[in-house]
């Protein structure tokens, strides 16, 4: 099914009163990848109350809009059924508060169209430079915790940047609706025995990211609705 | 503390509660919001708590059965399990709403899609 030059890339950033940075972030993602026919821009606004909506409405990005909202897993879930609805071969997740490098999508990438993953995680931990300690302590807590939860291992669990194939596309189905849904990928990639590699990228820490990032704090919380959705849901 | 001639004040208190909690059941079935059943079902239980409330010594087979000394302390720990599961039962009800919620701010999302850029690269390296 797959003929390697005509794949559909959808590239999903969700987005919650990102007016900062989501111009320069729509800016710098680049189009044009090898082996890619046809790449779309997916900006799902999370019910954002700023300019995050009409500053993609006028960048050529297509615009999904919630009404409400539902949180960092919501938005996914919904980039992940559109692209589903509209036959992507490939979807890669992106944050939009600017920690990215734009350059590191091809590396996400490149092992999904080559057929040499489902899932390709880019892990900013494997060269944590310039990431502050309490980050990496942070990260990899939740790293421990996926693993006793989902037994999968990833050194960077929480990362934004991740590709996806056609088939992990089908696959993965989200429930959660908040932060707790980058562990929940791994739930799904140990459930559905999809074939996982991580490539290290690049984090670009500015205060801002910093302030809009996850917290330590936040990681109670995720544990309990882990431990929720591992026992009690489904 | 005892007055009315050795009655507690707390069974007092809660007899009160009982009956308030049945004239809003009456009341409801009036405004037609509790069919007969309900009104029958809700009138039996609170009129039972008041007529238990005032008989000595019931709560003391229910300690016996959980191994405990006192009916009190029976009443307690029974209390207790029971506002756990209710937590609980609230705990997943507001999840799957949460759920629910998402599902359709997401249908309603995915209707109104501005698609307004494919850019298509027919011959790409």
């Amino acid at each position: 099914m797959y003929s390697g030059a005509t794949m559909k890339l959808a590239i999903i950033i969700p987005a919650y009163n990102e007016e900062k940075t989501i111009g320069q972030v729509l800016k710098t993602i680049p189009r044009r990848f090898p082996k890619i026919s046809q790449t779309e821009i997916v900006v799902i606004s999370d019910g954002s109350t700023d300019q995050t909506a009409a500053i993609a409405k006028k960048a050529r990005v297509t615009l999904i809009e919630h009404d409400l909202n539902r949180g960092l897993g919501g938005a996914l879930g919904t980039g992940f059924e559109y692209a589903r609805r509209q036959n992507f071969d490939c979807l890669v997740t992106f944050d939009a508060d600017g920690q990215h490098d734009p350059e590191d999508i091809w590396p996400v990438v490149r092992p999904i169209i080559y057929h040499q993953a489902d899932v390709v995680i880019g892990s900013r931990l494997k060269n944590p430079q310039g990431m502050p300690w309490y980050r990496i302590v942070g990260i990899w807590g939740l790293n421990i915790i996926t693993a006793i939860f989902f037994w999968v291992w990833s050194t960077d669990s929480q990362s934004g940047l991740r590709a996806f194939s056609r088939k992990a596309l089908e696959k993965i189905d989200i429930q959660s609706n908040k932060m707790e849904v980058s562990s929940e990928f791994f739930y799904e990639i140990g459930r559905k025995e999809l074939k996982l590699i991580e490539v290290p990228i690049k984090s670009i820490y500015t205060d801002y990211s910093l302030k809009k990032g996850q917290k330590n704090f936040n990681a109670l919380r995720i544990i309990a609705k882990l431990f929720y959705h591992r026992f009690f849901s489904r | 503390m005892n007055i009315l001639g050795g009655v507690a004040l707390i069974k007092i208190f809660f007899t009160l509660f009982a009956l308030f909690a049945l004239s809003r059941a009456v009341i409801r079935f009036y405004t037609k919001d509790l069919n007969l059943k309900e009104l029958i079902f809700w009138s039996i239980l609170w009129l039972g708590m008041i007529i238990l409330v005032f008989i000595p010594g019931k709560t003391n087979f229910l300690a016996k059965i959980l191994g405990m000394e006192r009916g009190n302390d029976a009443m307690f720990f029974l209390g207790i399990v029971a506002l756990f599961y209710a937590s609980y039962r609230l705990y997943v009800k507001a999840n799957e709403q949460e759920k629910e919620i998402t599902r359709l701010v997401r249908a309603l999302a995915l209707k109104n899609v501005k698609r307004k850029s494919k850019i298509k690269y027919q011959k790409s390296k």
